[in-house]
């Protein structure tokens, strides 16, 4: 565990010695998520800055993004890793700039949107979220059934379902669309 | 992956293969709803908002209740950097932690907190002491005051004690005078 309850009290009292402990317990899983992150990109070069900047985002201002942390509602090791992927995320998103040629921005990088990308307005009623989010999965995330049903925290059978019923649901309503 | 290798997997398992035709059905789908199109999605909440990264974790924990999950798969389903960001922290955390962390970031990390300040001494002693204890320019400052202090009281006492010597040998001058000049009067 990388937090005991009574650890993020003393951390949030300012105690220099719980924030050297957390420092020894947590970087492990920033530095693994960042790492993780921008390895694809082909910035892993960065990873130590990027982590520096997840450390720098958790005790700045009085600690305000820590204080958000509820035990009651998730692990803090998994909130610890989604707060260091979104500051990966953001980065690379900072060094994205619309004046970059093509040319010499690396391939990698590209898959990242400099901005964030535009949501999708699905029709009231056409898909049930899950079933969007299966096609988004496997179509968009180019995820195995096994992969997105491990990433929506279901069997991969009941993704082979969603998937079967989501495409059944789309060709009636696009067909409609054509004959109407 | 390959839509060959989708489709021969959803065989295997007696479902609907995945083809080239429904990758394609689910592009078209996305173009067509991307952008200014007024309907739905109002369950996944406000677009342009950042998603709450407790509610993810939560979500990803497998903690919330079915309308709280749903309402976050909407949001998900809806929202490509949101899904990214799901994607991205679910990969971490069944990687792992990364146990080689480079020895800089964590002499950094730990130097942005700095030691509680000492509660402040009272008292001349703890007065004397502090003066003493200045660090740096402070302290030369103070030492430069004492010796100043110093020299001032240094001359101070000289011309006193050079007065004090005056007097004195013009009181013996006199005396002396006296005794040497029988035409004076009395001392006294």
């Amino acid at each position: 565990m990388i937090l005991e309850d009574h650890e993020l009290e003393r951390l949030l009292a300012g105690e220099k010695a719980a924030w050297d402990r957390f420092v020894a317990r947590a970087a492990p899983v920033i530095f693994g998520a960042v790492r993780r992150r921008l390895e694809p990109a082909g910035r892993l070069a960065d990873a130590e800055d990027v982590a520096q900047d997840v450390f720098i985002k958790l005790c700045k201002t009085d600690y305000r993004v820590l204080k958000t942390y509820d035990p009651a509602r998730a692990r803090f090791s998994t909130w610890l890793t989604v707060i260091a992927s979104t500051t990966a995320i953001d980065h690379l998103r900072r060094l994205k700039k619309p004046a970059d040629s093509l040319d010499v921005v690396p391939e990698a990088e590209l898959s990242v949107e400099a901005k964030e990308p535009a949501w999708l307005k699905i029709p009231p009623g056409l898909l049930s979220p899950r079933q969007a989010l299966v096609l988004e999965l496997l179509y968009q995330k180019d995820l195995t059934p096994a992969e997105a049903a491990e990433a929506l925290g279901v069997d991969p059978q009941t993704v082979r379902s969603m998937h079967h019923k989501a495409l059944t649901r789309l060709r009636a309503h696009f067909s409609e669309e054509t004959e109407g | 992956m390959t839509d060959d290798r989708l489709e021969r997997e959803m065989s295997e398992k007696g479902e609907t293969a995945m083809t080239a035709e429904d990758r394609a059905l689910w592009r078209k789908a996305r173009d067509s709803w991307t952008g200014p199109v007024e309907v739905g999605a109002e369950e996944a909440g406000e677009e342009g908002a950042e998603m709450d990264p407790l509610l993810l974790a939560a979500y990803l924990d497998g903690r919330l209740d079915g309308e709280e999950g749903a309402a976050v798969e909407a949001r998900l389903a809806a929202d490509p950097a949101a899904l990214d960001l799901m994607t991205a922290s679910r990969e971490a955390l069944a990687a792992g932690p990364d146990e080689a962390v480079p020895e800089a970031l964590l002499r950094r990390a730990e130097g942005l907190v700095r030691p509680a300040p000492l509660p402040p001494r009272k008292g001349l002693f703890a007065a004397l002491t502090a003066a003493v204890m200045m660090p740096g320019q402070a302290a030369w400052v103070g030492f430069a005051a004492v010796l100043m202090l110093a020299s001032v009281a240094g001359f101070e006492l000289g011309q006193t004690g050079l007065d004090n010597v005056a007097m004195v040998a013009s009181t013996l001058g006199r005396e002396v005078t006296l005794g040497l000049d029988p035409l004076a009067g009395p001392l006294l």
